[in-house]
């Protein structure tokens, strides 16, 4: 850096082409780093945004809890299988209502509607072989000790909660357009992920929104199914396993894909309802299990979007300069 | 390899045929470089070594001026030696060659003069084209004046021709299935068309492992440039036809000489041709043969396995039937190749001869050896057969029926700590106990008090031989253990289908299903009702799997148990009919009856010049005993040879008999194979 500056001397100009005689090599301007920006494509989610689509997830942990505390009262007597035989088939009529609903109205989407309504019913012949195969299912772990029941259960268990499909079509917000290159292979949960229909930019009346394609993975509901035969094999009783079984078909089964396709309203009241049906079941179970829950349930719908949405305006920091960033395109041939 | 240097001999001496001869480095210091003389081609002259002794002839009225004179082949690269001949001069010598090979093929040749300490050399210069002088003398070795294109002198021993002793430049063949395609380097086109034909035929027949591998040495033996063999100072065609006139040297100086009574082959055929097809012999021909169809009949039933794939004995049977019908052929080939007044002198043929006569000897000493360890078997057995039925009885007992018994309570009950489905082994264990309890009321029990006579009966068999007696042992051990074999059946098709049945269980558990068409797992999409009975299956499955291994291992070791007793008793049965005893007898007593191949020596002392001596390596140990391991059982595991139809029985083949299809890679099965 000179000693001094003689009045004489050009402006910096921060170019390789001129050789500029009055500066030295190592010449740092005052203009340097002046053209970074920072966080330029960064729009932090607005936090309602992110409280809708946490709500999904607070649905499923919440039905997961409403099933555990079945079980551990079913295991316990405490719940007669007659009763939750009957509870099944009030559950059974109201999603085949549902799903009837849902295709009823012959939009572009009735032939998914129609197929998405035959799949929530659940036909005659798995009854009566679940019914036969209690028997076997009852004996099925009893040389395993419970320990390990319980952990092979619970990881299933994990295995369905972040496997699940967790997208929902808030259809009274906006929706953001959808990008050319996303799929919907994969059944990914607690991102904001986007909607695979044909793009159309206008908001959708608040009509059933047509059915969107649907995931190609059955690992989170075999997965769930799983760990409810396996839990059922602990029961004592060949009425209790075939109706527990029966219950979590249909509570795993049907009822997360028709819960996925309600809009906002509908949605934010299936949580409250959710939530204060598992708080309730779990307060006779003891053991600290309601504030476990409580905790969990806070924490999913609540407390996850806020940490989000904070940290990413405190702590997200991309710094980037004028120039154009090269875009890596990934797995694709030729030029 | 151009010796001369290493000979002090100056020249320098290069041959067309540059890939099998090699530059020796000069060993005077270098020099500067001399004009390369123009190629000329290098002269070998081959010289029996124990000399054979100078034909005389009848007339011996000129002794006194009669020289010896070398007669021979006179090849391309290399000139032959054959013998000495004593005559007056050269024209008497040549006219007495042509009259007594005038009507052969053969053009033999007077090549030089030798000269003994007896017979001085005369002054009379030769005037054949390639004229050698040898100089003989009884305490050092021949020696050859030196000539303008220079020779090198290569020592040979003549081989015994009465002795059955030959040479050849590839190991002698002892295995008849491989004789029809010999491989010799450097064979003619024909020869090589045959042999590519030969290949092609082997090719679609479908090679076994076996013809591979030793293919694959044989070219990998022919790349080697550090062995022995591929180093050779002569050019490899010439070398052949060297070989073949050291091979027929013999016989014809037989001719020339006046005819004595000792060349006569050593070997008496006593009986001649015609009265091996007498009718009686015939009548026997026709009974063999036909109880070899019904051997090989293959039963519908059993999904096509032949009679014999199914008892040891009926095995045993078809080996010594194939054997004695090949016989009488075989004698006869024998005779006509090694009778005196045989002409033929080539490779080939000649090995094929000798390699029969050693396999012929070889079955007829086995057969010999098998009576009479039989026999000593029979008496210990049938002398002592009230006892060993006891015994038997009591091991049987013991092994098959209680021991059963308490595996299956063993298994039935937590066995080893492993924590089965009480429900699922109860039913094994009862259903398998209650077979046991069947197989014992029915069968064995009323089997108990006649076994020893059976024991009586296996020793009687041993009267025909050791052979017979360890096949029946081996059926008997089959039938006694029948009940073990058809519980290793039920639990290893249970096992069968739980496996194929968890694995596409656990592929609806994934979302995905197996695409026969194109031979992948790929999504698929299933319907709710589907994916609940598919995941309520796979896990019944997946926890009733451990139950269902169990008992299959227990079956599948116990079946191993037996298995490897009957190996045992095929181990020793291929050692009874196919070890290779003569082989083995000649190569300690007379090496050159089985020829591996010439090499050659520089033999050097002191007071003579270094000469190069040509001798027979003898075919080596290893490979006699390579031909037995395939007919043995040792390769394979016998498991399954009893149970998959389609892999026949690889032990005791007849060793004659080529259309048999022995697979004793393939037949290597594990008990995976039964999944």
């Amino acid at each position: 850096m000179p000693l001094f500056q003689s009045p004489s001397r050009e402006p910096y100009r921060k170019v390789l082409y001129l050789r500029q005689e009055a500066y030295p090599d190592n010449y740092v301007d005052s203009s340097f780093l002046s053209d970074l920006q920072r966080n330029v494509n960064v729009h932090p989610a607005s936090l309602p945004v992110l409280l809708a689509q946490t709500l999904p997830i607070t649905q499923h942990l919440a039905s997961t809890f409403i099933f555990i505390s079945i079980f551990i009262r079913l295991s316990r007597g405490a719940l007669d299988p007659p009763r939750l035989l009957a509870f099944s088939a009030v559950v059974a009529i109201i999603c085949r209502v549902w799903s009837n609903w849902i295709s009823a109205p012959t939009t572009n989407g009735g032939a998914g509607g129609g197929s998405t309504g035959s799949s929530v019913v659940a036909p005659l012949i798995p009854l009566f072989t679940l019914y036969l195969l209690s028997p076997a299912l009852k004996t099925l772990t009893k040389a395993t000790t419970s320990d390990s029941i319980w952990a092979l259960s619970g990881t299933l268990f994990c295995i369905n909660l972040f496997l699940g499909d967790y997208r929902s079509i808030p259809s009274s917000y906006p929706r953001p357009l959808p990008s050319p290159a996303h799929t919907t292979i994969s059944p990914n949960s607690s991102s904001p992920s986007l909607s695979t229909e044909p793009s159309t930019a206008t908001p959708l009346p608040p009509a059933p929104p047509p059915p969107r394609s649907k995931s190609t993975s059955t690992l989170p509901l075999t997965a769930a199914l799983s760990a409810s035969t396996v839990l059922a094999s602990r029961l004592s009783s060949n009425l209790s396993v075939f109706s527990l079984l029966l219950f979590s078909t249909l509570w795993f089964g049907p009822f997360p894909l028709l819960r996925s396709d309600l809009p906002i309203k509908p949605t934010i009241l299936l949580t409250v309802l959710l939530v204060a049906g598992a708080l309730w079941s779990l307060v006779g179970i003891g053991g600290g299990a309601v504030k476990i829950a409580l905790a969990m349930l806070l924490g999913i719908s609540v407390a996850a979007p806020m940490g989000r949405g904070w940290l990413m305006i405190r702590y997200k920091d991309r710094v980037r300069g004028p120039w154009d960033q090269a875009v890596p395109r990934v797995g694709g041939g030729g030029t | 390899m151009s010796l001369s240097p290493a000979l002090g001999r100056p020249s320098s001496v290069t041959s067309r045929r540059s890939s099998a001869i090699y530059q020796l480095p000069p060993l005077a210091p270098p020099s500067p470089p001399l004009p390369a003389p123009p190629p000329t081609p290098a002269q070998f002259l081959f010289f029996p070594l124990p000399t054979p002794k100078a034909i005389t002839p009848k007339a011996q009225a000129n002794a006194q001026h009669a020289q010896l004179y070398l007669f021979g082949w006179n090849g391309t690269h290399a000139s032959l030696v054959a013998g000495l001949l004593l005559a007056i001069d050269e024209n008497d010598a040549q006219q007495r060659l042509d009259s007594t090979f005038n009507h052969l093929n053969h053009h033999l040749i007077i090549l030089g003069t030798a000269s003994t300490s007896s017979n001085p050399p005369l002054d009379a210069p030769s005037t054949s084209s390639p004229s050698f002088h040898i100089h003989l003398s009884s305490t050092l070795s021949p020696t050859l004046t030196p000539t303008t294109p220079p020779t090198t002198l290569i020592l040979y021993t003549p081989p015994k021709r009465s002795q059955l002793q030959f040479l050849s430049l590839v190991p002698l063949q002892l295995d008849l299935n491989s004789f029809d395609a010999p491989p010799t380097p450097g064979s003619s086109t024909a020869a090589k068309k045959a042999e590519a034909e030969a290949r092609k035929k082997r090719d679609k027949e479908g090679r076994t492992e076996e013809h591979v591998l030793g293919e694959k040495l044989r070219r990998s033996a022919k790349l080697d440039f550090t062995s022995p063999s591929n180093a050779m100072p002569v050019a490899v065609a010439d070398l052949e036809e060297v070989v073949d006139w050291i091979n027929l040297a013999p016989h014809l100086t037989s001719l020339l000489s006046p005819p004595s009574p000792s060349l006569r082959s050593s070997i008496s055929f006593p009986s001649t041709l015609a009265s091996i097809l007498s009718p009686p012999t015939r009548l026997v021909r026709a009974v063999a043969q036909g109880i070899l169809t019904l051997t090989a009949w293959e039963l519908p039933l059993l999904g096509g396995t032949a009679l014999k794939d199914l008892s040891a004995t009926v095995q045993q049977i078809d080996t010594r039937l194939t054997q004695g019908l090949s016989w009488p052929s075989q004698y006869s080939l024998i005779r006509t190749t090694l009778s005196a007044s045989s002409q033929t002198s080539d490779m080939p043929t000649l090995a094929l001869g000798r390699a029969h006569y050693i396999q012929f000897y070889n079955t007829m000493w086995l057969i010999a050896n098998d009576m009479i360890v039989g026999s000593a078997f029979t008496s210990f057995v049938c002398e002592n057969s009230e006892y060993l039925g006891g015994l038997l009885g009591r091991l049987v007992q013991e092994y098959t029926l209680t021991s059963l018994r308490e595996l299956l309570l063993w298994l039935n009950d937590w066995p080893g700590g492993v924590k089965l489905n009480f429900e699922l082994a109860s039913i094994f264990c009862d259903g398998f106990l209650w077979g046991t309890g069947l197989w014992e009321e029915l069968i064995f029990a009323p089997l108990l008090p006649f076994l020893p006579t059976m024991v009586y009966l296996l020793g009687l068999s041993g009267l025909l031989g050791t052979t017979m007696f360890f096949s029946f042992a081996s059926d008997l051990l089959a039938l006694l253990t029948f009940h073990i074999f058809v519980f290793y059946l039920m639990a290893t098709s249970i096992f069968r289908w739980h496996l194929s049945m968890l694995g596409a269980l656990f592929n609806i558990f994934r979302g995905k299903k197996f695409n026969v068409l194109r031979n992948r797992v790929e999504p698929a999409v299933y319907e709710v009702d589907q994916l609940l009975l598919g995941t309520i299956l796979f896990t019944l499955a997946a926890f009733l799997f451990p139950t269902v291994l169990v008992y299959y291992l227990a079956f599948a070791a116990s079946r191993l148990g037996i298995v490897a007793l009957h190996a045992a008793m095929e181990t020793a049965l291929a050692f009874m009919n196919h070890f290779p005893l003569f082989a083995v007898m000649l190569r300690f007593k007379d090496p050159a009856r089985l020829p591996g191949g010439l090499q050659f020596e520089l033999d050097t002392s002191p007071e003579e010049e270094p000469l190069l001596r040509m001798t027979v390596r003898p075919r080596s140990l290893a490979l006699a005993l390579l031909s037995l391991s395939r007919f043995s059982s040792l390769t394979c595991l016998p498991s399954k040879r009893r149970t998959t139809p389609s892999t026949s029985r690889a032990s005791s083949s007849s060793t004659y008999n080529s259309q048999d299809d022995w697979l004793p890679i393939t037949a290597r099965s594990t008990f995976w194979e039964g999944c």
